[in-house]
């Protein structure tokens, strides 16, 4: 079908989209604005063959101890086991669907559904059932009913480093194959330490979750739209750094080394201490920031460390939880990290801008711009690397496309019709 | 029992209209002076301080992070266009020791956009720990504690 403007109908029959011939320097608007898209995002990413984001281990330290979340649009629950294992499940009852956990977190027994009391042990599996053998002789689910085939829907579970990853799979890739080397090496390199949980922040931002989890590995941003380091004299360290990209180019390891080069900070701030220098992270790393396709990312600034579970909750709204931690063998690291939060999160310095950009952004494009598509072309036009080295590019942004487009089913651009559109 | 003192709570309840009308009215620079120099400034989510976390949205130590927040705004910030109102009950003092007054507030801030909507931004309760100084109250600590822990969108002024 070709529309009056000449723009073709980007779709196939399968449901899916064609990518603009241009190639992934072309990242069309629909993808932040269709249902269609949305509901196919949580069959093929979020319960599809990756690993999702589901807590830190040291959340749970004792049999009992559980925690809520989402994987897209699925409410889980993570608990650990009698045998000092973790399990995950899928929050809602086997019998009608109901909710069968509705604190964050606590520690349990195990699990009754309110709607009729069906009860759960920790492993997820159904252990009472009110009037199951009927009542005064009458009713009840009878000889045949067996509570092993109505069990709450499980996960698969893996942990590195203290991270704990859930998928729904069958038979998900390793998680440390699935993570790639370089970001396995980082998550244990910053996890050799003991951590403690700070604290959590609840975000809504109204945008497609693609474009703050696309905004967080964009290094061309940052020093253009977030203004607080220019003007309060916060040198950014930029001259050494890399991105490596891994999973098809969805995940991202960003890297900024601390600077070298002698440069003086005057910071122009009453409390320096809330941009201060001294970094808690390991090899003379200044930041690290780590996006793990597709619903993770870890934000490791000097000591303000945190991890945020991305939850989309419709094209054009999501959710984060933010678990903010920091090291618990030192308690001067405490004070820098809650001095330095104050970049980060809803109200941050640095974060606020970033929500506000991409709300402001998926409003100009909800309406009237469906065929319109953004633009990635800074440094290599369309290539999609695994490694960068420098600061000056969007080709990470690219690479992530290119993944993405590849899970979501999506039939790669055509490199003749590239050549041809000039 | 805790016996309020009438004149105090008067002067409490003028100083949370002052509060009021100072950011409702987008006088940022004033703000700081509502405090003491070392006065802390927090905003934490009912969620994070019944659990004993810290987990504060901003951590201001002292009057100083106070006015840096102020000129970020001004000169560095990228944040909505809207206007606040803040709507401020039930205040109350509800203990004092060693010249530092206990006391409450109910709040609750409309925030109303560029194109003229509104609706409710935050709902909570400032816990102040309140000192006069010439007979001047002055908060040697606010805390916000919010019962909308979900911010939506962001959080740019302060509550
Ligand atoms: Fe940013």
């Amino acid at each position: 079908m070709h529309g009056a403007d000449g723009h073709h109908d980007t779709r196939d029959n399968s449901g899916g989209l064609v990518w603009p011939a241009e190639g992934f320097g072309r990242v069309p608007f629909e993808l932040f604005t269709d249902p269609a898209i949305h509901v196919r995002e949580d069959e093929r990413l979020f319960r599809g063959p990756h690993w999702s984001y589901l807590g830190l281990e040291v959340e749970l330290p004792n049999p009992g101890d559980y925690t809520t979340g989402y994987v897209g649009a699925t409410p889980y629950i993570l608990v650990r086991a009698e045998d000092g294992g973790l399990r995950a499940m899928v929050n809602r009852c086997a019998h009608r669907g109901a909710e069968v956990v509705r604190e964050p977190r606590g520690n349990a027994r195990g699990f009754t559904c309110i709607y009729h009391n069906w009860s759960y042990d920790r492993e997820g599996r159904l252990t009472g059932v009110p009037w199951e053998a009927g009542r005064d002789g009458v009713g009840g689910y009878g000889p045949g009913f067996d509570k092993a085939q109505h069990r709450l829907q499980p996960l698969k579970v893996a942990a590195h480093a203290g991270v704990v990853f859930g998928s729904f799979a069958d038979e998900p890739p390793p998680l440390a194959d699935y993570l790639g080397p370089a970001i396995a090496e980082r998550l244990a390199a910053v996890f050799a330490r003991p951590v403690m949980v700070t604290g959590y922040q609840r975000h809504t931002i109204r945008a497609n979750w693609k474009l703050l989890y696309e905004n967080s590995r964009d290094l061309y941003h940052a020093p253009q739209l977030h203004k607080f380091f220019g003007a309060f004299g916060i040198v950014q360290p930029q001259q050494d750094a890399r991105a490596e990209m891994w999973h098809e180019g969805t995940h991202c390891l960003a890297t900024i080394w601390q600077d070298k080069s002698g440069r003086k900070k005057r910071i122009k701030l009453e409390e320096p201490g809330v941009a201060t220098e001294r970094s808690s992270l390991p090899d003379d790393i200044a930041i690290s920031i780590i996006g793990i396709f597709p619903n993770c990312l870890f934000t490791l600034v000097g000591s303000a460390f945190s991890v945020r579970q991305f939850r989309p909750k419709a094209p054009d709204r999501f959710e984060v939880l933010y678990t903010y931690f920091t090291y618990a063998d030192d308690p001067a690291c405490l004070r820098e990290h809650l001095l330095q939060n104050n970049q980060f999160g809803p109200a941050g310095y640095v974060a606020m801008e970033d929500a506000e950009v991409v709300e402001k952004l998926q409003a100009r494009i909800a309406l009237g711009a469906d065929k319109g598509a953004s633009l990635l072309a800074m440094d290599g036009g369309d290539t999609t690397p695994d490694r960068i080295d420098h600061m000056v590019t969007e080709a990470n942004l690219r690479s992530m496309w290119r993944g993405y487009a590849r899970f979501m089913g999506f039939a790669p651009p055509d490199p003749r019709a590239d050549l041809a559109a000039g | 029992m805790f016996e309020v003192d009438r004149d105090a709570l008067f002067a409490i309840e003028q100083l949370n209209k002052a509060y009021a009308r100072c950011l409702d009215d987008d006088r940022l620079e004033d703000w700081p002076d509502f405090f003491l120099e070392d006065g802390r400034y927090l905003i934490q989510s009912r969620e994070n301080r019944d659990a004993g976390l810290y987990g504060y949205i901003l951590y201001f130590e002292n009057k100083g992070m106070m006015r840096d927040r102020v000129k970020s705004l001004r000169v560095a910030n990228y944040y909505n266009l809207h206007i606040d109102r803040h709507l401020i009950t039930n205040v109350d003092i509800v203990g004092a020791a060693d010249g530092v007054l206990d006391a409450l507030a109910n709040y609750a801030v409309i925030q109303t956009d560029a194109e003229g909507r509104s609706e409710l931004f935050s709902a909570g309760e400032y816990h102040d720990r309140i000192v006069f100084v010439d007979g001047v109250p002055r908060f040697k600590e606010r805390l916000v504690l919010l019962d909308t822990a979900n911010v939506v969108g962001l959080l740019a002024v302060p509550l």
